[in-house]
């Protein structure tokens, strides 16, 4: 697999490749990316015009204290090393996911804009990535108790068709993922550092190969442990679920702790918190802050996409299942139907260089229910939804999916599943589906 | 922007010459590289002035602020007039390779602080992750111009394709097009640029002609190696000055250079591995004996194709083939290190019988076999990462197999395997033979091998057979080879006697024999081995007559095998090899042998007669009391050893005499080894091992 030259441009400008950057070699925060990325775009040049030409002319007019245009000129310097790095990594089979491939998660872009990394490294399968499901997170050293009722609730998500979204160290997010594995579920992790080692140990290299599993990082995929790095990726574990539980954490420490208080704040996803009453822990302090308690009688792990009414702690979220909706209104007013599911950044959050796909001009042109049924084919192609999940993701009325639904089941279209009420496109029209535009 | 008057100063001052001009393509190569950033490969005959091409290149590009000049070279050094070239252009040329391990961290420093302008790296470097993520990553940041030498090795067409430049070419690839590339080769036909070309894209070519106007070319078809080997004695010494003779095998190229030392011509064997009295490690040797040919210290250097890659001699005088290569683009490269700096200089390629069977080993063993490939993956499906020596304990077979499976897996992008540490470890990637590949590859080399064929017996121009061969734009006849001059360059005659004594002396090749020390971790659980071997359970060093089917003994000895009956002949050329050239002291009071039971008589029967000429007893007392797979089947030493454990006993009379140990074919030699010390155990005096030939190939 070869990068494009914009990739490669991103890559130079946004990834460490040694073991030690020097200042003038230290790579673009996503902040910085951000910045930088919205000025070429202003300014009418691709990331890839960095490869070829004098810098000095083409970024005339850039001023910026941090991104300096010496800065620049190292990073985009480094392709030999680039080369080097990248040589290892592929051989391993990890690949690269920029900001301007398709595939890239949309939901990340549209809940942390300019904050959603530059790039992603990861192995396995990248459907899943689009595919939400519920993060899981909790303690490295959580006890016994926890880990087995972790494992357990992996499982479950399994036999219920969602996805497990975790971190990948030890202890909680390890236990969720092998146990959605081990029911044969699906699960993602987002790894703050040793990717390449992950996905060679025997315990989730079969997973990969499966499709059962993806692992992500926007770290050096060989990077070493670190703090930071491990505080800043529980964002994304947040982001690419639509519910998440926190199993364990402790009060005012660690990165559980501080990244359920991000998610509070940002209102991302639903926050659950297993009841816990562990001296030291910091589970009821996150329920006062406006976490729920996860009921112990839950049944369907669906109902934790919106909030269950009955739970008082709810209220500063009730009715607006997802955060993006409230704070993007404008943007989804304009999107209507929803937005396209691949490829390009929304205009005003990040600069767009990738070439439109080619259906989406005709997706103009065609009807709400058509549209609808495109993005059900993708949307339920590795597994089946429910009606919250998918108005959701569509960011539509349920009464409105609920409509359709019930035209696409009686033209066969679509197919009902039961325990609990999920639905999927039929396989021979997801094949078609695939198929459009390409029929020859 | 660096103009040509620029860069001829540069030119002038590199080559001390005041008056010196570009050849051909030289300054369009620098204002490629240099102005335009682009990637070029330039095929070029040797001599042409590549080096000048891209030390000139690096001092522009420095001179501008750029990073140093990344140098990818099978050399393990730079040649003296390029050091020279690069020093009067002010450049500092660093050598990072395997002589000069200790001095890693120093040479680093030295190219953090930017001190550095070149640095040269083999590679078989480019291929070791640890070498890449501690040494090279971190300076590769900063790298300016990237020079692929020897770039025909690229190609899957070339002629010999090494693994090495296959992970090469994926992080070329991978390198975006701000990096400047310089791939450069004397030798590559239209088939392997094209090839170079798609694989590395966006690549300009130039090419130049490849015609060696001072080399005089001869071909000569001798079928026994004993008279090449009088040809060699009778005509090497009257050749311009010094050069290479190359044969196939490292076994050859040591039979040659003792023959030749023995007939008063000074010459040493160089091959991959050779090891020399008073040097760390193979490299440092092979680099002292570049240096005895370089400096003309010695006649001729016998060696395989593991020299000749950026070997440039100006004043080479003869390249001397004893065997003939696997292909064209082979022989070019080989005897085009010839006479490029003088006005006379000489090409003979003398085939033989035996090349044949030679080149079909070759091909057989290119690739590992499926079974192999399979039985690897299987063992680090369940694991974390196996080291090789626990991939011995799982799989049986021979540690050369392994790493061959290892290395081919390894190089493949994606890979299903990838090294950490000493760690090999199966990556989440799925792997499928790629059996058309090998096939289109093995074909290929059959077609070459025919060309080859084809040269040996051309009736016209030799120099112009092969620049047709590699697409020269310009073939001519070249008035200086046998067949344009109508006569031979250097007498194809010998005489008889010699032809005789080179007879006897393939006869008395026998081979050192060393018994195993060190044994397998629990492989002898009922002898109770462990670690070390003492001293006192060791063998002596024995001796091997032959190698299997050689030109010596080895062929009477494959064919009394499958007769099952080793002649008399063979009883009296060993009884000759001990008394007259072996003489081991304290020699043998008796005999014993290694006992068999699929063949009872076979070598006890050989033995006897033995102990008949040699007039001492024999006593068969090493018993075989438990039926085991064949030895031949153990693959590795873990196998070897455990297949053994408990299968001889010491029974009858134990003289505390030395004892000579015969066996027919040796291979790993543990079966020696075992009988050996159970024997001393037994109170045998000091155990010599004997056989009569080995399996291995030695090539």
């Amino acid at each position: 697999m070869q990068l494009t030259p914009q990739s490669q441009a991103m890559m130079l400008l946004t990834v460490s490749f040694g073991k030690s950057d020097s200042a003038d070699m230290k790579p673009l925060s996503n902040k910085e990316w951000a910045r930088f990325a919205i000025w070429l775009k202003e300014h009418g040049l691709d990331p890839a015009a960095l490869l070829k030409g004098d810098l000095d002319s083409l970024l005339a007019g850039w001023t910026d204290r941090a991104v300096t245009i010496v800065r620049v000129r190292s990073l985009i310097g480094r392709g030999a090393a680039l080369g080097l790095a990248l040589e290892k990594w592929q051989r391993a089979g990890l690949w690269v996911l920029t900001r301007s491939d398709p595939g890239y998660p949309e939901l990340l872009k549209r809940r942390l804009r300019a904050e959603s990394p530059a790039v992603f490294f990861g192995c396995g399968n990248k459907a899943l990535l689009n595919a939400g499901g519920i993060a899981v997170v909790g303690s490295r050293d959580a006890d016994e108790e926890d880990l087995a009722f972790t494992a357990n609730l992996g499982k479950e998500a399994a036999s219920q068709g969602f996805s497990i979204v975790s971190g990948g160290a030890r202890g909680v997010d390890q236990s969720a993922m092998l146990g959605a594995l081990d029911g044969d579920g699906t699960a993602i992790g987002v790894l703050a550092d040793s990717l390449l080692k992950l996905a060679t140990s025997s315990r989730y290299r079969k997973r990969i190969m499966s499709g059962d599993l993806v692992l992500i990082t926007p770290f050096n995929p060989e990077a070493g442990f670190n703090v930071g790095n491990a505080m800043s990726r529980n964002r994304y574990i947040y982001c690419l679920a639509d519910a998440a539980i926190v199993i364990s954490s402790t009060a005012d420490s660690g990165g559980t702790w501080s990244g359920a208080l991000e998610d509070l704040k940002n209102t991302w996803v639903p926050l659950w918190i297993k009841p816990s009453t562990a001296a030291g822990s910091g589970n009821p302090e996150l329920v006062r802050r406006g976490a729920h308690w996860l009921p112990d009688d839950l049944q369907s792990l669906s109902i934790l996409l919106t909030n269950s009414e009955s739970d008082p702690g709810q209220s500063k979220q009730e009715g607006l299942p997802l955060a993006p909706r409230s704070r993007n209104e404008e943007e989804d007013l304009k999107d209507g139907a929803g937005s396209p599911k691949s490829g390009e950044f929304s205009e005003e959050t990040e600069p767009s260089f990738a070439a439109l796909p080619a259906k989406h001009p005709q997706a103009v042109n065609a009807d709400f229910y058509s549209l609808f049924l495109a993005h059900m084919a993708d949307l339920t192609s590795v597994r089946s939804l429910t009606v919250e999940d998918i108005s959701v993701r569509l960011e539509l009325e349920k009464s409105q999916v609920n409509a359709w639904m019930k035209r696409a089941v009686s033209e066969g279209t679509i197919k009902k599943l039961t325990k609990p009420v999920r639905y999927q496109m039929t396989s021979g029209e997801r094949q078609q589906a695939s198929l459009f535009g390409d029929e020859l | 922007m660096t103009d040509r008057p620029a860069a001829l100063v540069l030119l002038r001052r590199a080559l001390n010459d005041a008056g010196a001009s570009f050849r051909d393509g030289q300054w369009e190569a620098i204002d490629a590289l240099v102005n335009r950033q682009e990637r070029l490969v330039v095929v070029q005959r040797t001599g042409w002035g590549k080096s000048s091409v891209y030390f000139i290149a690096t001092r522009i590009l420095r001179d501008r602020g750029r990073g140093p000049t990344l140098i990818v070279s099978p050399l393990l050094a730079l040649m003296r007039n390029q050091i020279e070239a690069a020093e009067r252009l002010g450049i500092r040329a660093l050598t990072i390779n395997s002589t000069n391990r200790t001095e890693w961290p120093a040479l680093q420093r030295v190219v953090r602080s930017d001190e550095a302008d070149a640095l040269l790296i083999s590679p078989e470097r480019l291929s070791n992750d640890e070498f890449i993520g501690n040494v090279l990553l971190p300076i590769a940041e900063t790298i300016g111009l990237l020079v692929v030498d020897e770039a025909h090795c690229i190609s899957d067409w070339g002629h010999d394709f090494r693994p090495d430049y296959r992970r090469l070419v994926n992080v070329l690839q991978r390198m975006p097009d701000n990096v400047p590339i310089l791939g450069t080769t004397a030798t590559a036909n239209n088939r392997v640029v094209a090839d170079v070309q798609a694989q590395l894209g966006n690549i300009a070519i130039q090419r130049g002609s490849l015609i060696r106007p001072t080399l005089a070319l001869q071909t000569m078809r001798l079928p026994t190696q004993a008279a090449r080997l009088a040809w060699l004695a009778e005509h090497i010494g009257a050749l311009p000055g010094t050069g290479i003779i190359y044969t196939l095998t490292k076994r050859d190229a040591n039979q040659v250079a003792d023959w030749l030392n023995q007939h008063g011509i000074a010459a040493k064997a160089y091959y991959s591995g050779v090891f020399g009295d008073g040097f760390d490690d193979s490299d440092a040797y092979r680099q002292h004996l570049e240096d005895l040919l370089l400096n003309n210290e010695i006649k001729a250097i016998v060696a395989t194709t593991a020299l000749g890659m950026g070997y440039d001699k100006p004043d080479l005088g003869f390249v001397v083939h004893y065997q003939a290569p696997g292909s064209i683009v082979a022989y070019y490269q080989q005897v085009g290190r010839a006479g490029r700096g003088i006005d006379h200089a000489v090409g003979i390629l003398m085939s033989g019988d035996e090349d044949d069977d030679i080149h079909e080993y070759f091909r057989s063993s290119a690739f590992p076999r499926d079974r192999w490939v399979q039985s690897i993956l299987d063992a680090l499906e369940d694991s974390d990462g196996l080291t090789a020596t626990e991939l011995e304990e799982t799989v049986n077979l021979r540690r050369r197999q392994i790493e061959q499976v290892l290395k081919f897996l390894s190089v493949d992008s994606p890979a299903p395997v990838i090294k950490d540490g000493s760690l090999w470890q199966r990556t989440p990637v799925p792997f499928r033979m790629d059996h058309d590949r090998i096939q289109r590859l093995t074909e290929q080399r059959e077609v070459e091998w025919g060309e080859i064929q084809g040269y040996i017996d051309e009736p016209g121009c030799l120099m112009e057979f092969l620049a047709r061969a590699l697409d020269d734009a310009d073939p001519r006849a070249c008035g200086r080879c046998a067949r344009c001059l109508g006569q031979p360059i250097v007498a194809t005659t010998f005489s008889r006697d010699t032809a005789i004594e080179g007879g006897r002396f393939l006869r008395h090749s026998e081979i050192a024999l060393e018994c195993k020390k060190q044994v397998a971790k629990d492989a002898f659980v009922e002898y109770g081995f462990r670690g070390n071997l003492p001293d006192a359970l060791r063998s002596e060093t024995g001796r091997i007559l032959s190698r299997w089917g050689d030109a010596g003994w080895g062929q009477i000895v494959a064919e009394d095998k499958h007769s099952g009956h080793f002649r008399d002949e063979l009883a009296d050329a060993v009884a000759e090899m001990i008394r007259d050239r072996w003489r081991p002291d304290p020699a043998p009071t008796w005999i014993t042998c290694i006992p068999s039971r699929n063949h009872p008589t076979l070598v006890s029967d050989f033995s006897e007669r033995l102990a008949i000429e040699l007039e001492i007893p024999f006593f068969p007392v090493v018993i075989k009391i438990k039926d085991n797979e064949p030895q031949k089947g153990q693959q590795n030493r873990f196998h070897q050893c455990r297949n053994l454990d408990g299968v001889f006993r010491i029974d009858g009379e134990v003289r505390d005499g030395p004892v000579l140990l015969v066996d027919d074919v040796v291979d790993s030699a543990w079966t020696l080894t075992v009988a050996a010390a159970l024997l001393r155990q037994a109170g045998s005096g000091p155990v010599w091992p004997l056989a009569l030939t080995t399996s291995s190939m030695g090539a």
